[in-house]
């Protein structure tokens, strides 16, 4: 599973920094084409949203590692080391639920878009469409490996700490 | 059935659950219970986020974060205090004018308190200031960061609205100054009354080199919205333009930049983003439900029915604002509550763009409101004070944002009148 999260990370990674540098190079050739010549692509726009949505796919897992998630912890942190395990875990638990039904739906959504193509580029909008899938999926990796952590033993075999542990 | 949606919400909200994920998991119930197709979920999802303006976003984190790769909160920081360090509580002042200059950079207020109240409350607790007040300062002055353009909340806001993001950014310039003016001259009150330090004078040679410091990051500022108010660019193109050039400054001025940092810059950006845009694509269904079980018109009819008089129905929507504001991040509130309450505001008059300025300001006022204002916490945390020292401290300032508040809602012009001068 380690080694998996780790592929997933790494793929994840270069999927939001390519497609990042993809919709920035879009923009910039838009605005250069718009200032400097005669006519301006009517494709930019279009290539620089289908970059946009696989980026945030690709880093919206990233940013579950990474706790970017803003939370209201109020009522948490006035909670006994007992009951802030127990909440976390059902919030683990359930944000894989969520994301498992999220990533189920999604392949079915990227199906659907097999059967349209995009105005200007004519590419099939299951392209952008999987955008959603790699969302899903990244989340759910994560999703599970923070579910992972509650089952795994330290050395000293007692169970490893709440990784919500404020 | 729009009771559970909004009940399962709360909860998920109170037992910490991510606000993203609480609108997803309520809404992923709705639906179940509902027996509406869950391929809704990706589809509103998708929607949501594949909106050209909301490029603009990881743009401007992006070229906030380059910038400061380059140490420019301790330049702004530095330049302000050769500004008015020579006044009586000018590192107070200093703390209240650099959240200003800050705001072109950062865009929103807990990231302001976290950065500018690092470096300034343990600077403020060391020159004898009361701890308790340099939290409070540091919280109420990061609140003025988000009205000032460039605001990823004012994007959000035209997003919503199908206003022009020109507009609402102009909009905001006025109440954001009146704010830090404000807020700058109680600091200066409350330091004259308790005797706080001030600075030798700084030389003009100081002065002048803290103003070269930070000139460049306060240029990126003026190209954005010269760009845009110019219609030389559309606000996404005025963000990529604002990330080449923080791009260019951070390796060939301030030379703190390389291709390596840049990319960790432009992941850590992403997934700043990402963590916005799965917040924005999930309120979008969580819109979408809210329409389809009509709660805006209910909402409405009973806001309308209960009074029709433009102040009450504003005294009304601000209460609610500054309430939620308290507890929930600003753009989740944004994007939940502004179609419902905008409606209300049409029915009685208010100019969208007066009343997304106000809309706006009522949650940065949510954010210092005790006990549960998000900025007291961050700050309370960098001061190592209990929430309720800050909170008695942060007191008048909330008070003096109050009274910005009423005056912005109760003189429209505050907002109008820059975007009629330039965006007619």
């Amino acid at each position: 599973m380690k080694r998996f999260v780790k592929y997933v990370g790494m793929t994840m990674k270069w999927g939001t920094l390519l497609s990042t540098l993809g919709f920035v190079a879009c923009i910039l050739i838009q605005i250069f084409a718009r200032l400097f010549l005669p006519t301006a692509p009517s494709w930019t726009e279009e290539a620089a949203r289908l970059f946009f949505v696989i980026a945030i796919g690709c880093s919206a897992g990233l940013a579950l590692r990474s706790g970017e998630y803003v939370n209201f912890d109020f009522f948490y942190r006035r909670m006994s080391d007992a009951w802030q395990q127990r909440v976390a875990f059902s919030i683990d638990l359930l944000t894989v639920i969520l994301f498992a039904l999220f990533t189920v739906y999604a392949v079915q959504f990227t199906i659907m878009g097999w059967a349209e193509s995009s105005p200007s580029l004519k590419f099939p909008m299951a392209i952008p469409f999987a955008g959603m899938l790699i969302l899903g999926f990244s989340l759910l990796v994560y999703a599970v490996d923070r579910l992972r952590k509650y089952f795994t033993t330290t050395a000293a075999g007692s169970r490893a700490a709440n990784p919500n542990k404020l | 059935m729009i009771g559970l949606l909004l009940i399962t919400f709360a909860v998920c909200i109170i037992l910490r659950f991510p606000i993203a994920f609480s609108l997803g998991l309520s809404c992923l119930l709705f639906l179940l219970v509902k027996g509406t197709p869950l391929i809704v979920i990706p589809m509103k999802m998708y929607s949501g986020i594949d909106v050209f303006v909301l490029l603009s976003i990881p743009g401007f984190i992006m070229a906030g974060n380059l910038m400061n790769h380059g140490g420019l909160t301790e330049k702004i920081i530095a330049f302000c205090n050769h500004l008015v360090g020579h006044i009586r509580g000018g590192l107070a002042l200093a703390n209240i004018a650099a959240s200003m200059l800050f705001a072109g950079i950062s865009g929103t207020a807990i990231s302001d308190t976290a950065s500018i109240g690092s470096v300034m409350i343990p600077a403020m607790k060391k020159e004898g200031y009361d701890a308790a007040f340099a939290c409070a300062v540091t919280a109420s002055s990061s609140t003025v960061g988000p009205i000032i353009p460039p605001s990823v909340s004012m994007i959000i806001a035209a997003t919503l609205t199908g206003l022009s993001v020109g507009k609402l950014f102009l909009a905001g310039a006025i109440p954001g100054f009146l704010l830090g003016v404000s807020l700058l001259g109680y600091t200066y009150y409350i330091s004259r009354k308790r005797q706080y330090p001030k600075h030798a004078r700084s030389s003009l040679r100081q002065v002048g080199r803290g103003f070269i410091d930070t000139f460049w990051a306060l240029l990126m500022t003026v190209i954005i919205l010269y760009g845009i108010i110019g219609g030389l660019f559309t606000p996404t193109e005025a963000s990529i333009v604002a990330v080449l050039y923080a791009l260019f400054i951070g390796i060939f001025v301030y030379q703190k930049l390389t291709v390596r940092r840049a990319m960790v810059v432009f992941l850590d950006s992403m997934k700043t983003s990402a963590s916005l845009m799965v917040l924005i694509g999930f309120a979008n269904l969580f819109g979408y439900i809210l329409i389809t079980e009509q709660l805006p018109q209910i909402v409405s009819s009973q806001i309308l029915g209960f009074s029709d008089n433009r102040y009450v129905v504003l005294l009304l929507i601000n209460l609610l604002l500054i309430f939620v504001g308290t507890f929930m991040e600003t753009i989740a509130a944004l994007l939940i509550l502004f179609p419902i309450l905008l409606k209300v505001a049409l029915a009685v008059g208010v100019d969208p763009i007066h009343f997304s300025v106000i809309a706006l300001l009522n949650l940065m006022i949510g954010l210092t409101t005790p006990p549960l204002g998000v900025c007291l916490f961050v700050a309370a945390g960098i001061g190592k004070v209990s929430i309720g020292e800050v909170s008695r401290a942060g007191f008048p300032f909330l008070v003096v944002s109050l009274i910005v508040l009423t005056l912005i809602t109760l003189l429209p012009e505050l907002s109008l009148f820059l975007p009629r001068l330039f965006l007619a």
